[in-house]
């Protein structure tokens, strides 16, 4: 089991460098989470084209196939963690839930920025017909 | 370590539960059935994100808890997260199954 993280005094560290970064993945996360939930979240104006709808469901497919392989690499993380015994704070176990989280936010920031703010913003009227 | 094998199964559980929800045909178009119904799954899906991004936010507040209490505090607080990654995930599930037909109705190709 590796030994408790210290700094240059020997005291212990409440967090790890690799937590510590992992940490600012996790608020880019809550940050893209935090913005669909309140965006103007309306994917029925894509569908006013086939075209639109198609490449709006790609690059969310996209975006959850990050965020699925972040999960797996925790999920192997995890494993590892068991099978070695490995404390929380080791830094092969770190390193590998930071890339985890790295994926996740990176499927999320896709699902955000693309799908959500640029390619479907229609105006909020349609034209009266006729 | 007592709680450390939950974490590769229940890992494993959430991959499933986003694997469902990747292979679904995304598109909350049955919710344009009628304004009421829309707003409810809307409500869903954005309570469901809501959840996921508190879920996080205990993941890293997690990460203060200081080393001396050993990993099992740690794990304890890592292991409620997990539920409230499912009840979200199945909320936005909700939102958006059962699939619905490939091309909405009414629109253009």
């Amino acid at each position: 089991m590796a030994a408790a993280a210290r700094d240059a005094k020997g005291r212990e560290r409440l967090t790890t460098t690799n937590e510590a970064i992992q940490i600012g993945f996790q608020l880019v996360m809550i940050a893209n989470l935090a913005s669909l939930a309140f965006a103007n979240w309306n994917p029925v104006r894509a569908q006013r084209s086939a075209a639109r709808l198609y490449e709006g469901n790609r690059v969310f497919r996209w975006g959850m196939f990050l965020i699925l392989i972040g999960i797996a690499i925790a999920a192997e993380a995890d494993a590892v963690r068991y099978t070695a015994s490995l404390a929380r704070a080791d830094p092969s176990y770190t390193a590998s839930t930071l890339a985890g989280s790295a994926m996740v936010a990176a499927g999320l920031t896709v699902i955000n920025a693309v799908l959500l703010s640029r390619r479907y913003d229609a105006p909020a009227v349609e034209p009266a017909d006729g | 370590m007592p709680f450390t094998l939950l974490f590769p199964v229940l890992d494993v559980l959430l991959a499933a539960f986003v694997m469902a929800l990747l292979m679904s045909f995304w598109t909350p178009s049955a919710a344009r059935a009628s304004t009421a119904n829309m707003r409810v799954q809307y409500a869903r899906l954005r309570f469901g994100l809501l959840l996921v991004a508190a879920g996080i936010l205990v993941s890293v507040l997690n990460a203060g808890i200081p080393i001396e209490r050993g990993d099992e505090a740690r794990d304890l607080v890592e292991l409620v997260t997990f539920p409230v990654y499912y009840v979200a995930i199945v909320l936005i599930e909700s939102a958006t199954w059962p699939p619905r037909r490939a091309t909405p109705r009414g629109v253009s190709a």
